[in-house]
């Protein structure tokens, strides 16, 4: 799941989405799905949320259970496949 | 003439005079702390690329103190300030406007505090899966009083369960997390701007 937080800072969203095209590219090429969710309250909304305070990515397994905050990019595909999120076949995605 | 029995005149004197604190206030003295623990400093854009290369950024917490929650102690630390406050008085609630204190929870009890374990003072902070309420901060840091707060769970804590959201998509969709069960998630949060 995509959360973009240019609202946050009063942009045009549009330079967003076509940034977006770029980004889920990882994301395909693992097969996964990235719902596009705009954060109306941009930064606000990650921390009362989330407790987010930066970007990045965070990994929550099946169970729902926090696995990774802030996932070095090396590691990801690593962590999605321990969390049995890549190649298993049951339709499973995120 | 009122006569009082000797016996409770001296269980008088000996009574401490103050009024008793409300049963849902959790007193926790903060202790000046000898030895550094540090925290990892939020860091982001260049900072995330240096971070990765020469390890990461992080800030000495000066004040320590111990709060038993459900048969556990958790440790919470305050970092190097001036003057310590629960309110924000910024613009909004978000990171970069935040002026209340950042406290830190040791939320594993590893004696490493991460980002997650970082809480502004002003909203209320996770411990375990419960939500618990600053009520007052001692501008000093000496004193922080606490109260077990009835909000929803809020927070991401490793090793803990995610905690129950609303979003929705720029197609309009809302999602929860319960669309999520039994499935992989990942939270990925970026911006152009």
């Amino acid at each position: 799941m995509l959360l973009n937080v240019d609202r946050s800072y009063a942009g045009d969203t549009s330079r967003a989405r076509r940034y977006a095209e770029k980004k889920v590219q990882v994301y395909e090429r693992l097969g996964l799905s990235w719902p596009d969710v705009l954060l109306p309250g941009g930064w606000e909304d990650t921390l009362r949320t989330f407790n987010l305070t930066g970007y990045g990515v965070t990994v929550i397994d099946s169970a729902g259970i926090v696995r990774c905050i802030d996932v070095p990019k090396r590691r990801l595909e690593a962590l999605l496949r321990e969390c049995g999120a890549l190649g298993t076949g049951d339709g499973s995605d995120s | 003439m009122i006569q009082v029995p000797l016996f409770a005149a001296l269980l008088l004197a000996l009574s401490p005079p103050a009024d008793p604190p409300a049963d849902d206030i959790l007193h926790v003295e903060m202790k000046p702390l000898e030895d550094g623990v540090a925290r990892e400093r939020e860091v982001t854009g260049l900072g995330s690329l240096l971070r990765s290369v020469f390890g990461g950024a992080e800030e000495g917490m000066v004040r320590r103190g111990e709060l038993v929650l459900d048969g556990k102690t958790f440790a919470i630390y305050l970092p190097e300030k001036e003057s310590y406050s629960h309110v924000n008085e910024g613009e909004n609630d978000s990171h970069h406007r935040n002026t209340a204190t950042r406290l830190s929870v040791d939320a594993d009890g590893d004696g490493h505090l991460t980002r997650d374990e970082a809480w502004y003072a002003n909203l209320p902070i996770r411990i375990g899966d419960r939500m618990v309420e600053v009520v007052d901060l001692a501008p000093d840091g000496s004193r922080i009083d606490l109260r077990v707060s009835v909000t929803p769970l809020r927070g991401l804590v490793m090793g803990r369960k995610c905690p129950p959201f609303q979003l929705e998509t720029s197609d309009g969709e809302k999602l929860t997390l319960d669309d999520f069960r039994g499935k992989t998630l990942i939270l990925d949060v970026w911006s152009v701007t």
